[in-house]
């Protein structure tokens, strides 16, 4: 399979079907975090296909410098939460900007995970978001939000220590 | 253990369980899929971004089609003089071909080529009397007023000793 960055070298070079190449590969993954930062499917769409359109302009002479998810990650969050301050600005609730996206609350234990989580600061529940479901390494993650490296361990930390003392999200934590 | 993982391996009390990030997923998964119509607009737009634009040749662009139509019309004109009611150069050939007395040419028999054989062909096609095809002399395969014509021709050339 070709790297990300064969891809790339591809795309620069013109091959538009190697751009649909990498779309696929990070579509779903894209997607995810679009809804994840919108709450809203068509939203979430949008948000997708304007961060494609956006990498595509890029071309050529785009340069990763760091993983492709990385490279993304902030791309969608403001295109998101761009989208959101818009409809917020629209609607007069400009709270629910920092709300958290309503999540699918089926079982029982995920709407305590959800619960717990709503407890932390925005930055902290990113930061635990980034680890756990985009499995970014702390790098990674300093690179995506433009955060030293230190700030980065340090939400992680303080938002784990407090999933750890939590009731509700204790049994997630090897003992 | 991946070297993500082993982020805060010295405090035991943070490390999760692998449930943690399943259940973190599932939370924040999205309950519809991508629609194919999302993947056709991203792909359409990589289509349009990558389409290389032609060099600006727009001195030439009007002038290849310009230097066509002209050539077109040269050639119509050639067509149209060679094949066109009286086809001049071949007709003038064809005359001179008969001025040297092509027996076949002396249609009324009489021994000579002159206007009269013209005439005796003409009523004969205007009669509708089958033809023979060695009265054929423009060699188009057909007999018609052109090969009265030719004959006409001839006989004025042979009258006027060209």
């Amino acid at each position: 399979m070709e790297s990300d960055r064969d891809l790339i070298e591809r795309v620069n070079a013109g091959d538009a079907e190697a751009f649909e190449v990498l779309y696929r590969r990070h579509r779903d993954w894209a997607y995810r975090l679009a809804w994840r930062f919108t709450g809203h499917h068509q939203d979430a769409l949008d948000v997708l296909q304007e961060t494609f359109v956006y990498l595509l302009k890029k071309f050529p002479g785009f340069e990763l410098t760091a993983s492709m998810t990385t490279f993304l990650y902030p791309v969608v969050k403001h295109l998101a939460l761009n989208l959101r301050w818009r409809q917020a600005a629209g609607s007069g609730n400009m709270e629910a900007v920092a709300a958290l996206p309503d999540t699918r609350m089926g079982e029982t234990s995920r709407a305590e995970l959800a619960a717990a989580l709503s407890a932390l600061s925005p930055e902290q529940r990113e930061v635990v978001l980034m680890r756990f479901v985009d499995g970014f390494s702390l790098d990674e993650i300093g690179t995506a939000l433009d955060i030293p490296l230190g700030t980065a361990k340090s939400r992680l930390y303080k938002a784990l220590r407090f999933l750890r003392n939590d009731p509700r999200t204790r049994a997630y934590f090897l003992d | 253990m991946s070297d993500n993982e082993r982020h805060f391996d010295n405090d035991a009390d943070l490390r999760v369980t692998p449930k943690f990030s399943e259940e973190l997923g599932e939370l924040f998964a999205p309950d519809r899929p991508i629609p194919a119509c999302v993947d056709r607009a991203v792909a359409e737009a990589a289509r349009r971004h990558f389409v290389r634009p032609r060099p600006r040749l727009w001195k030439l662009r009007w002038a290849v089609p310009a230097a066509a139509a002209a050539a077109i019309l040269v050639g119509v004109c050639l067509w149209w003089l060679d094949t066109g009611p009286v086809p001049r150069a071949a007709h003038e050939r064809r005359a001179q071909a008969l001025a040297v007395a092509l027996p076949e040419a002396d249609i009324d028999q009489n021994g000579e080529i002159d206007i009269l054989d013209a005439f005796t062909l003409a009523r004969h096609l205007e009669a509708g009397q089958p033809a023979d095809k060695v009265w054929d002399f423009i060699g188009d395969g057909l007999i018609d007023r052109r090969d009265v014509d030719t004959v006409a021709l001839a006989a004025v050339r042979l009258n006027k000793g060209v």
